[in-house]
This record gives C-alpha cells, structure tokens and sequence, in this order.
C-alpha cells in the first residue's frame, strides 16, 4: 500500500463513505454516501485503488438481474490508513452531504 | 443505444486499453442504475469524462509500460505532430498563402489551412511537454516553459532566417536537409530488420530514386520552360530568354546546380541504405525506415522546387515587370506533392506500434 500524494476533503469524503459500509459497495453508492459528484468519486477511487487503500471486483452474475456493477471495498491496511487519515482530517458528521439514499 | 451511452463510449475509447473494457463496463451498469441511486445519468457521464481527463496516464499501472516507454511512444506522437504541421506550414509557405491571405475566399482558406497547420505544430509541442513530465520528476509548469521558450525561439530563429534571405539557400538544399533528418527520424522509426524483405527494400529505395529523378525533370521544365510560358503568354520561349538577356536578367544555373546536387546526394543515401550489406546499415535497415527515408528524399526535393526557381521567376519579374510568383499549376502541384509525402514519410516513420493490452484486474 502506498501513501495518497494527495488528500482532498473530497477524498476524505470518499473515504469515510466506504468505511460507513460493512460490505462491498457499488461505486455510484459512494458517490451518493459522499455527497460528491461523480467527477470527484470516480477519479478518487481509481486512485484510492492504485495505491492499494482499495480493491474492487465485478459483482456476481447471480446476486442481482441487469448489467453486473463494480462494487468496491477497502482493503485491510487500508481501513486503518483510513481511519487514522478520516479521523486526522474529521469534519461534523451533520455537514456530510447525502444527495440521495439507497432503500 | 442512448446518447448518454453513445458519450460513455467514447470517452471509454480514449482510454489505454489495458484498463478501457473494465471502466466502459462500469460506466454503463452505473448509468442504468443511476435513478436507482439518485444519481442523474449526466453526472455519470461527467465523472466518466473527469476521470479520463485526470487520469494518471504515465502510471505503469495504467499504461501497462514502463515510463521510459510511455515518454518515448509521447515523443514520438509530438514528433509526428510537430513534423507534420511543419511541412504543411513549409508547403503553405512555398505556394505563397501568406501573401494572399486578404483575397476573398481563397485567402480565407489560405488563413485557415496556416492556422491549422499551426496548431499541429503547437500541440505537437505540447504533446512533447507530456512525454518530459512524464519522464522528469519535475513540476510539469517548468516543463510547460521550457517547451514554450524553445519553441519560441525555434520560430524567431526561423524568422531571421526568412528577413536575412538566407532561408531560399536553405531551402534549395532541403533534399539534403530533408534526407539528414529523415536519417535520424528513421533511426527511431519502429521496424526490425527482416531479410525476406530485402526485395521489398530494395524495390522501394528504387521507386524513391525514380520519384526524385521525375522530380527533377519535372522541376526543370517547370522552372525553364512551362512557367515561363505561362508567365508570358504570347511570348515564344526563345523570345522570353532573348528579353531576359537583353534585360541582364539571364539567372544564373547556380541554384538548379545545387537543387540537383542535393536530390542526387539524397537519393546516393537513400540507395546506400537499402543495399549497402554493412552491419551497422543492415542492422539499422527496415522496409519501413527504407519507406520513410524514400519518401523524405521526395518530399525535400519537391518542396524545394520552387526556391530553385527562385532566380528564374525573379528574373522574369524584373525583366517583364510581371509577379514573382509561380504563373503554372506544376509549381503548386509540386509542392502539394511535396507535403503529402512528407507527412506520409513522417507517418509510417514516428507512428507508434498498436499497444499490447495490460493484465487486467478482474
């Protein structure tokens, strides 16, 4: 796992988001969970990837009908690294936006 | 299929292809369940076109290459741009579109065509500018000035050249300078040598010497005898060489000598390369660096036809109180014939290899 070059509130938004779910989540999850658009999230988690703090895997072909989604997790080392970073950088919970909630 | 989908598509294509089939799926399952996720279907569209735009290209773990070699394949990219903006400039240049770009519709597309082949030459630097950051580990604002300052003085080294004349003795050695840097362009041109294809190399180093020897014959009766013409209609060509005579405006054959002087030097490396069974060469050899070389040895030498009628087209201006300017359609067919090879030199020489898919994760 490597060190994030770079830590935007975005970021920690993110971060926060996968750390609230206990499984693995769809992306488009986390973007509503962050309150981010999806031009922040995407590039995030690609990068959150990249560096380790994430995996992400295809969902499978039973769990659900239609087009299979990407569903992401942090990884092991990651968590920790996150929560330290989430906890370091902690905004009010009340001032995360959520833009829509899943049932 | 959806527009917004049609959007995915493409921004999914811009993508390397170690990476591209992974996020395209991903996009498109996240659209279908973006009202699901009270998510607008343009907001997945607009993260995939910030992703791509942000995207850490030079990565390994992206591009599936090293970076030495992602900065490399950039170059060349920036080398093929650049290139090719140059000679369309240079072509430009030769059939005058600068002088009638005030006149109606035609300078409208004189003005255009320049432009164009102005911005490839920017963005031909630019490109370079990407290959150096992601080669240095230097901030990419330095690298960016840099590549403005040099490209800078590259021009105002070439406007000198243009105030003090001294650009029509260049040019009426382009085949020469065309051949010198085709040299070293086919150096880094992609293609490995292959002896079942010697027949191939040879034959096209053949065809290249043919081309610029038609060239040449063309260019001299265009120089001294179809512009003339079409210069003076009425006059015979022995009444135009009388006045030119009469005049002291007889040009001298000193620029035709060294136009020749420089296509046959052109076309003596251009063979030497295809047959000569020295190692170094034999090593260096490829059809598509053989290809490459024909083609700038055609391209110098008719792109410097009309500067090697310079003198001819003066003397006639001065005698007959005509245009300096090329009076026959060879002359632009010439350089139009010039431009075209020369990009298509440029082309088969820096085009980079089809990249091999990374591994992908599942």
């Amino acid at each position: 796992m490597e060190p994030l070059s770079r830590v935007t509130p975005a970021t920690v938004d993110v971060l926060t988001a996968l750390l609230g779910e206990p499984d693995d989540t769809w992306g488009l999850r986390i973007v509503a969970q962050s309150g981010r658009p999806a031009g922040s999230v995407y590039p995030i988690l690609e990068r959150l990837e990249r560096a380790g703090w994430v995996e992400s895997r295809w969902e499978a072909e039973n769990e659900r009908p239609g087009p299979r989604r990407r569903l992401y997790r942090v990884t092991a080392e990651g968590a920790s690294a996150a929560r330290e970073l989430v906890t370091a950088r902690s905004r009010p919970a009340a001032s995360i936006r959520a833009r829509g909630a899943l049932a | 299929m959806t527009p917004a989908e049609r959007l995915i598509g493409i921004v999914a294509a811009t993508l390397p292809p170690g990476i591209r089939e992974r996020h395209r799926e991903e996009w498109l399952a996240d659209l279908a369940g973006a009202p699901e996720a009270g998510i607008t279907r343009s907001d997945v569209v607009l993260g995939a076109v910030s992703f791509t735009l942000t995207l850490a290209r030079s990565d390994p773990a992206v591009s599936g290459m090293s970076r030495p070699d992602f900065a490399a394949r950039r170059a060349r990219w920036g080398l093929l741009f650049l290139g090719t903006g140059a000679v369309a400039a240079l072509g430009l240049f030769m059939v005058g579109a600068l002088a009638i770009r005030g006149e109606g519709r035609l300078g409208s597309i004189a003005v255009l065509a320049t432009s164009f082949a102005g911005a490839l030459v920017v963005l031909g630097f630019a490109i370079l500018a990407t290959a150096v950051i992601a080669l240095l580990p230097l901030p990419a604002s330095l690298v960016v000035t840099a590549v403005a300052v040099g490209g800078a003085v590259m021009v105002a080294a070439l406007g000198t050249l243009v105030l003090v004349s001294t650009l029509v003795l260049v040019l009426m050695v382009l085949p020469v300078a065309v051949v010198g840097i085709g040299t070293l362009v086919v150096l880094i041109a992609r293609g490995r040598p292959d002896p079942q294809r010697r027949i191939a190399e040879v034959s096209t180093a053949v065809a290249g010497a043919v081309a610029v020897g038609a060239i040449l014959a063309i260019g001299f009766l265009h120089i001294l005898v179809w512009n003339p013409l079409a210069k003076l209609p009425g006059l015979t060509l022995d009444e135009i060489y009388a006045g030119l005579a009469a005049a002291g405006e007889t040009p001298s054959a000193g620029s035709l000598v060294l136009w020749s002087a420089s296509a046959v030097i052109s076309v003596i490396v251009l063979l030497l390369f295809a047959i000569l069974p020295l190692r170094v060469v034999r090593t260096a050899r490829s059809l598509r660096r053989v290809a490459a070389l024909a083609l700038a040895a055609v391209s110098g030498t008719a792109l410097s036809v009309t500067m090697a009628g310079f003198g001819m087209g003066m003397g006639i201006a001065d005698a007959f109180a005509t245009s300096g300017g090329d009076a026959a359609m060879s002359g632009p067919a010439l350089v139009g014939l010039g431009v075209v090879s020369g990009i298509a030199g440029w082309v088969i020489a820096l085009t980079p290899a089809p990249r091999q898919l990374a591994d992908v994760t599942a």
